[in-house]
Order: structure tokens, then C-alpha cells, then sequence
């Protein structure tokens, strides 16, 4: 039990190391595949072009000239200021998602979403003291194959000190094209001085699916991804799965980031009999719902859902038709809190605009943006628990299903 | 004087002020014509368009209104700039600093608060037109003329309703606790000042007066002008000047009060962009310039405050106690622009006589005395305790 915890654990982890880049990639994804398109209907725009600007505008010139003749001070350039009125009228609007990238950073993400996987294949978190810690180092990768061992700390990347630093600003440093050498300086236990380990990355390619049977006729899978081949997958390990008919199911969306939509659907169905998965609300009142499609494979066996703060959009929609329809029990912390779609647009000097075109409601209407979905049983991992390899949240979630509370 | 001059559409009615949040001023500014685009400037902010009408196009939900757009790109230029005090301010807020900065406007000479459920309560001033048309103190405003009021209504919004020109009336219809229908008051509108300048004696037998300024509005000049003859009157023959938590005003009105206690020299040098540094000479005829004299500052004290007190320790005409000061060295304009709105932009910094520059490290008090919060809640100011004690042992 305690080992299969320990490699479920480390397992979880694995998207960890690359949030970042997929929720960019889910997002490119959802606002293709979700509904946006037809959300946005051609409409005849108040402002037709430059030059013709609404008359309301006409105050942002005479501000613009007064600082230009009058301010005391270093002129922003005419670039900047434009960025500037961008990003001040995205304030004006107060929308989460919405958001303006300059071309510098636009292009450094658009390299992420193509390169994102290329790493030292480890799984890493970072500890509440802002420590960076080897989870696992993944069997035959070459953060392996260089000597990381489980709980290593990670002191500095290349000369980079990365203490205090978000997991996303680490992981992104530790990431890199394939071929090229990173450096890390390990802090192990019983290992007095710190020391300096060389890693050639690689192209690491993450399982879409795991699962097993753990002890007592548990059925355990974990989707880490909705991507294009996550229904197939799944289908086939519940067959599996259901196939030495267990006595109850843990699906594992801890640290997943989402993916398609349509998948999301797809993935709920697995478990549901009937009724919706979500609600997306557009412009101008548009509504749809998103039904339950039939044929699921777990529609029957208890189930419980494991979620955390990692687990994002196309998972919190399943985690929430899930808790909606009193099918199944949500175990682990609340989630990320990301319920709605962007459209990216690459305006004419590259930089991108991101839109929110709809939002995500529960099939009780919940809103999902900004809020998460609450699981019905909170378990928390503590900083002991990493280091100790310990999965409380799964052990709880075996806990219920053998005794049923 | 300040001399108002128009010019084309766009603007430009400027004075300068220093504050925490206003700042100091002066002067005429004429605003040539230029409130549309230049042709690289169209070019280059062709981007903003670009994603202004996919906005308009994409966004999911209700869009703010194109002047809420606007002013929000307005403010998101500011913040390229680096300058907390280069502001924007919206119509209404504006008129209310106008009014602040006026020291009177046009009211019923009633405190107006909104109480945590968001009720407009009424507290009417003695002998004021509220009081005198029967307003009691915790009546509620339901209706200001033909306008409902409603929770969610800022309390600016409110005190813009009642306020007016002198002379007009305000229709208010009151809902006051025992009294079941809703009572209807018209009041007219009368000129309610908003005092500056505080003073009283505060030891006879040692001549010992005391004046505070809590904001260099327009009419705190004259307010000094009064307190100071008054405290001579009463045998006043030490002062203590209180700028504590004072966080400025206009320019001019540091100015006139510096050079109530000083009989020459300069009150302040400014640097403008590309121009020559300018002197603010002390004017003649101070009420106060040979009376010893102590300033209390703390770090409330900012901006015009600091003008004042850096002239008085610069000339060595008096000692300064307390803590130290704000810190802001530099001068605002404030330009109304077309829509009623207004631009206070940075467009100097200023230095005292010495030509310190006290822009991040403030006045640092001759004698430091800390004023702490317990000091606050047991109701006691060592800082002012101190400056009597000083007059005393060096008299």
C-alpha cells in the first residue's frame, strides 16, 4: 500500500512540472474546440476603424498631449504607451482571463507551448519553506540517469539561487530545448556540502493515463491531461479496471490543467448515466448545456474523485458534474478556480490579446471562475508528507470507499 | 490672483498643487490645440484599436462604457510614467476636490455619512440652512430632488446632488425613525466653508498660542491672517504652528502662509522641465515673523506643508519637532480637461531655500519626538508637550 502510494504520489506530480505550459496549451485548445466560435457572431463594430475613434476617446489625446508638453519626468515611447491604454482598459474591465501579452513575452510563450516538454524528466514541488523537492526522479531520464534521488532539494539552476521562487518560475528554468545542458545544485540529506549535478535534457513524454488495482479491490486511474487521446485511454483501462469489478473507483484529477472541452464531456460520461456536465454562458444571454453522453463504463461502482488547487478547467467541470449529481465523493483541496475560455488573438506587432468569450457554470449553476470547486472531504499534504512520500489524500479516499463515510 | 484663460476645446483651466493626493499652484497655462492624434502617433496606436474592436467584438459579458474605457486607458499610461502623483480623476471626484480646495461650496451645512448598510445620514451643522428647515440628526435621505437614492450609490454621487450653486434649492425627502410617511424638506442652498485654520491660547500667563492648518486651501490665508491677529490680540507672544497630518494644497496658499512668519528671503525654488530654476520670494508683510516660534510635522506632513516647514527651519526662524515628514518634493498642475474630468501631471520639483530636495527623505525634525499609538489611545501628544517644554526652558 505504502508503495504504490508513494508512486501514485509521484505521479500526480509529473504535470506539475508543467503547468504552465499546458494550461496555455489547454487554453489554445478550449477556445478552438469549446464554443467560441459561434459565440462570437460578426457584429457590426461601434467603432469602425482608426480615425474614427468614439468621440468619448477624445479625452485620452488631450491627457496624452498635456503629459507629453507638461510631465516632469521620462517620456514612456509611443509603444509603451499604447500597451499601457491596452492594459488600462483591460483593467477598466476587470475580467480574470482577459489579458494583453507584449510580442517579447507573446513569443516566448508561443516557444513554450511548442517546447514544453523537454526537461530532465523529474517530478518536483515546491515545499511551504519556497524549496524546490525531487518528488521522483522518473525511471531511465536523465535526471535519474544523472544520480537525483527522491528528496533532493533543489538549490540553484545553473547560477540561478530559485529559493522563494514560484514552482512555474523554477520549473521553467529547469525546462529547456532537448540537447542542451542544465545545471542544478543539490542539496541531499547527509550530504554536508552542496553539490553541482549536470543534466542533458530531453523530450519527456507524459502517460495520459495511469492505473492499477490497489489492496482491498480498489480500482485506482489517473487522468494527468484532457487531450485528443485521454477518452480512448481511459476507456480502456475503466474496461479493464471494471472488468475485475472492484469494490470502488478513485479517478485521480490532482494537478491536471484541463485540455479540450469536448473531452471534459467525454470524460464525465464515463462516470454519469445522464444529465449535464456544464453550462457555458456567453454574450448577449447565449447559453448552452453540455449532456451527459450515453454508453459510460463506471456509471454504477462507487466512485470517488480526487481533486487539488492543480486541478484546473476541463477537470473541475468533470469534478463539478460529478459533485452536482451526487454521483461520486471529492476528496483532496479545493481547485484552481478556472471557469472560463479565452479566444487568443496575435494582433499586427505580435503581441496577443486574450479574450474571455464564455464562462462555465456546474449543471447546478455553479460558477466555477474564481471560486474552485470545493471538495465534499478536505485532506491536506503537508510538507512532511512530500518529503516522507505519504499520500493522505488517497489513503483517505481508499478509507471511504472500504467504509463508506 | 489666478486668471482663468480658455483655450480652443480642449481645456485649460491649470493651477498647481501639492499634496499627498493634490498638489500646489498658480499661474495660467495656455493649452494650444492639440487634442487629436498626430499622424505617428494614429500609426503607431493602431494596435490599441486592433484590440479595442476585438473586445467589442469577442468579450463574453456587458463591456464597460466607452468612457469608462477610455479613462481606463487613460490610467494605464499613467502607470508607464512611475509618478504616483500624476493622476487622473474622474468628473465627479473632481468637483469635489474642487470644492476641497475652494474651502467652501454650495450646501445645506450638513455632515453627510453612509452608514454600513449603505444609508445616506444627515448630522445638520448649528445654524446652517439644514438645521434651520427642521433636518434632525440621523434622518435618512431617501430622494434628492426627482433622484432616488440607492444603496449602491457612491457617496460622492450623493453629496454632488445636494450641493449647488448658492441661492438654489434641494428638494429632500427624509425617512426619519417614528414618523411613518417619508417628510419632504426644501432647502436653499448657502455658502458653507469648510474651515482650515484652528488656534487658541494655550497658556495665558506665558503668551503661549497655538495654530493649526489641516489644508492649504484657498481661504486658509486669510484664516491665518485672522488666527494670527487674533492670538496677538489675546497676548500671544510665543507660537506654536501645528502641520501635523496636514498633506497640502495649493502653492500659492504655502506660499502666503510661509510668508506670514518670515520677513525675506525665499520660500522655495522649482525646476520645470527645460526651463530655469524659479524663485518663490517671501512676500512682504507677514503678521507672524518675529514671534518665536515652533512648527510640530510628523509624517502626515506633506507637500505645501513641507514648503512651509523647510522655509522656517531653512531661515532658522523656528525649531521643528515631531517626526519626520511625507517626503514630496514635487509640483502638480491640475488641467481640467474637455469632459470635466482632470490630468494632475507632474510638472516640477521643488527644493527649500538651501535647496535640499526632500522627495524620499522628507524634513527631519530638529528635535525628534515620537508620538506612538498608545500615546494616541491614552489621549496624550508628547509632541506638543515637548514644544511647550521647550518654550519654557529656553525663554
Amino acid at each position: 500500500m505504502d508503495s504504490t502510494a508513494k508512486v501514485i504520489q509521484g505521479l500526480c506530480k509529473i504535470l506539475v512540472m508543467m503547468v504552465l505550459s499546458i494550461i496555455v496549451v489547454s487554453l489554445a485548445f478550449l477556445s478552438g474546440f469549446g464554443a467560441g466560435f459561434s459565440l462570437a457572431p460578426a457584429r457590426p463594430a461601434s467603432v469602425a476603424a482608426a480615425g474614427e475613434e468614439p468621440s468619448e476617446f477624445a479625452v485620452f489625446w488631450e491627457a496624452w498631449h498635456l503629459i507629453e508638453n507638461e510631465f516632469y519626468g521620462d517620456l514612456p515611447t509611443m509603444q509603451e504607451v499604447t500597451y499601457g491604454a491596452i492594459r488600462g482598459v483591460l483593467v477598466s474591465i476587470g475580467d480574470d482571463g482577459t489579458s494583453f501579452i507584449d510580442p517579447e513575452r507573446a513569443a516566448v510563450m508561443r516557444e513554450d507551448v511548442t517546447g514544453s516538454f523537454e526537461g530532465i524528466g523529474a517530478i518536483v514541488n515546491m515545499l511551504p519553506n519556497g524549496r524546490l523537492i525531487i518528488i521522483e526522479p522518473l525511471q531511465g531520464r536523465p535526471a535519474a540517469q544523472a544520480g537525483l534521488q527522491q528528496g533532493d532539494l533543489v538549490l540553484k539552476v545553473d547560477d540561478t539561487p530559485i529559493q522563494n521562487m514560484t514552482l512555474t518560475e523554477a520549473v521553467s528554468l529547469i525546462r529547456g530545448p532537448a540537447g542542451t545542458t542544465v545545471r542544478l545544485t543539490i542539496l541531499r540529506k547527509g550530504v554536508k556540502e552542496p553539490f553541482e549535478v549536470a543534466i542533458v535534457r530531453e523530450r519527456i513524454e507524459i502517460e495520459v493515463i495511469e492505473s492499477r488495482m490497489l489492496d482491498d479491490d480498489i480500482a485506482y486511474v489517473r487522468l494527468t491531461e484532457f487531450n485528443a487521446k485521454a477518452t480512448q485511454e481511459l476507456e480502456e483501462s475503466l474496461r479493464e479496471l471494471m472488468a475485475q469489478e472492484p469494490k470502488g473507483l478513485i479517478f485521480d484529477l490532482r494537478s491536471n490543467p484541463g485540455g479540450f472541452l469536448q473531452t471534459s464531456v467525454e470524460v464525465a460520461s464515463q462516470f454519469l448515466d445522464e444529465g449535464l456536465v456544464l453550462i457555458e454562458k456567453g454574450r448577449d444571454d447565449f447559453e448552452r448545456d453540455y449532456s451527459v453522453e450515453s454508453g459510460g463504463l463506471a456509471t454504477k461502482v462507487p466512485l470517488v474523485v480526487l481533486v487539488n488547487a492543480g486541478s484546473a478547467s476541463a477537470s473541475e467541470i468533470v469534478a463539478g458534474a460529478i459533485q452536482d449529481s451526487g454521483r461520486g465523493v471529492l476528496i483532496g483541496g479545493r481547485t484552481f478556480g478556472k471557469g472560463s475560455v479565452q479566444l487568443p488573438h496575435t494582433l499586427s506587432d505580435g503581441s496577443e490579446l486574450r479574450v474571455t468569450i464564455a464562462r462555465w457554470f456546474t449543471p447546478k449553476g455553479r460558477e466555477i471562475q474564481g471560486i474552485g470547486i470545493l471538495p465534499d472531504i478536505e485532506v491536506e499534504i503537508t510538507q512532511e508528507d512530500l518529503e516522507a512520500g505519504q499520500d493522505p489524500q488517497l489513503e483517505r479516499a481508499v478509507e471511504y470507499l472500504l467504509t463508506g463515510k | 490672483m489666478r486668471t482663468l484663460v480658455k483655450v480652443s476645446i480642449a481645456v485649460i483651466l491649470s493651477f498647481s498643487v501639492i499634496t499627498g493626493s493634490y498638489a500646489a499652484g498658480f499661474g495660467t497655462h495656455w493649452w494650444l490645440n492639440k487634442d487629436s492624434p498626430t499622424v505617428e502617433e494614429v500609426d503607431q496606436f493602431d494596435v490599441f484599436w486592433e484590440a479595442w474592436h476585438i473586445l467589442e467584438r469577442d468579450f463574453y459579458s456587458q463591456l464597460p462604457t466607452a468612457q469608462q474605457m477610455t479613462y481606463g486607458a487613460i490610467r494605464g499610461v499613467l502607470v508607464t510614467l512611475n509618478d504616483p502623483y500624476t493622476v487622473f480623476v474622474e468628473p465627479k471626484p473632481r468637483q469635489l476636490e474642487k470644492d476641497d480646495l475652494r474651502g467652501s461650496f454650495g450646501g445645506i451645512g450638513a455632515w453627510v455619512t453612509k452608514s454600513e448598510d449603505g444609508a445616506i445620514v444627515l448630522n445638520p451643522m448649528e445654524d446652517k440652512p439644514a438645521q434651520r428647515a427642521g433636518i434632525l440628526e440621523g434622518d435618512v435621505v431617501i430622494r434628492v430632488d426627482d433622484q432616488e437614492i440607492t444603496p449602491e450609490m457612491p457617496l460622492e454621487d450623493v453629496l454632488l446632488l445636494i450641493r449647488g450653486p448658492i441661492g438654489t434649492v434641494v428638494k429632500l425627502t427624509i425617512s426619519r425613525t417614528g414618523s411613518p410617511e417619508p417628510l419632504v424638506f426644501e432647502i436653499t442652498r448657502e455658502k458653507v466653508e469648510t474651515p482650515t485654520v484652528a488656534w487658541r491660547i494655550l497658556d495665558e500667563s506665558q503668551g503661549l498660542g497655538y495654530v493649526s492648518i489641516s489644508l492649504f486651501t484657498e481661504r486658509t490665508a486669510k484664516e491665518l491672517e485672522a488666527a494670527l491677529k487674533d492670538l496677538k490680540a489675546q497676548g500671544a507672544t510665543r507660537l506654536i504652528l501645528d502641520l501635523r497630518n496636514n498633506s497640502g494644497g495649493l502653492l500659492q496658499t504655502a506660499i502666503d502662509v510661509a510668508s506670514h512668519f518670515l520677513s525675506d528671503g525665499v520660500v522655495l525654488y522649482e525646476q520645470r522641465r527645460d526651463q530655469e530654476e524659479k524663485s518663490y520670494p517671501v512676500q512682504r508683510g507677514g503678521q507672524a515673523t518675529d514671534i518665536p516660534l515652533l512648527v510640530l510635522v510628523n509624517g502626515g506632513t506633506a507637500s505645501a506643508s513641507e514648503i512651509v516647514a523647510g522655509a522656517i527651519q531653512d531661515a532658522d526662524r523656528g525649531v521643528l519637532i515631531g517626526e519626520t515628514t511625507f517626503g514630496k518634493g514635487s509640483v502638480q498642475l491640475v488641467y481640467d480637461l474637455s469632459d470635466q474630468s482632470s490630468l494632475h501631471v507632474t510638472v516640477a520639483h521643488w527644493f527649500t531655500p538651501n535647496r535640499s530636495q526632500i522627495t524620499d527623505n522628507g524634513l527631519t525634525p530638529d528635535i525628534v519626538v515620537p508620538l506612538t499609538g498608545e500615546d494616541r489611545a491614552q489621549g496624550k501628544d508628547p509632541q506638543l508637550d515637548r514644544a511647550i517644554a521647550y518654550f519654557n526652558t529656553n525663554s
